[in-house]
């Protein structure tokens, strides 16, 4: 039986309408998929666990709790706040982990795939969520000044 | 005279495709690898808790079945 999936930030078959606009971290989510055809899915979350965006192929369900259980898992493997990467190999797939500041990224990949790439990849698209950020703030800022 | 070299010709190769074999099953077996802070990678051991948790997690985010083991 093939499992069913669906596709977090693209509109259901038959869906007339989007639930809500991309939001910039949806926006680097697929430009990461984009970079790398290997990347199968993606996901942004705190480090509390809340999720802040996903895309790609996920399994449906149970999603809130998994990534919270991601957080938990990395947590437990290093003291607070320092950047983990954890790598998992499974049979047909792997898992890349980045926790960095106050964020943790999660990406599924084929099983073929160069580790090291995968996380240069996820670094740099931090990299550019964090600039997009902090021009996010100097905008505002200068808004303010007006 | 050809027999023992033959069967030594072939023990090789047998030798060979098996090491082959076991190099494929080394290379698709699961396995957990952590880095923190910039640090040396260290892969961790297959029978602790937490392998085991991270792979888990890893099989429900790949969508992957439980399968049964081969032999």
């Amino acid at each position: 039986m093939i499992a069913k999936r669906h596709v977090v930030g693209v509109p259901a078959e038959g869906a007339i309408l989007r639930p809500m606009p991309a939001t910039a971290h949806d926006l680097a989510l697929r430009y990461l998929l984009e970079l790398s055809a290997d990347i199968r899915a993606a996901l942004l979350m705190d480090r509390d666990g809340a999720l802040l965006a996903a895309v790609g192929s996920l399994p449906s369900g149970g999603l809130p709790e998994r990534v919270r259980r991601v957080v938990a898992e990395v947590d437990s493997l290093a003291p607070a706040g320092e950047t983990v990467e954890v790598d998992v190999f499974a049979t047909r797939g792997a898992l890349f982990v980045l926790a960095e500041d106050s964020r943790v990224m999660v990406c599924t990949t084929n099983r073929t795939v160069n580790p090291g790439l995968i996380f240069y990849d996820m670094h740099a698209v931090l990299r550019d969520i964090d600039r997009a950020a902090a021009a996010e703030e100097r905008r505002e800022a200068a808004g303010t000044n007006k | 005279m050809s027999r023992p070299r033959q069967r030594g010709l072939l023990g090789g190769y047998a030798e060979e495709v098996a090491a082959a074999m076991r190099r494929r099953r080394d290379v698709r077996r699961p396995r957990v690898r952590i880095r923190v802070a910039h640090g040396e990678a260290r892969v961790l051991d297959e029978d602790s808790r937490a392998a085991g948790r991270l792979l888990a997690l890893a099989r429900e985010m790949l969508d992957e079945r439980e399968e049964a083991p081969r032999d």
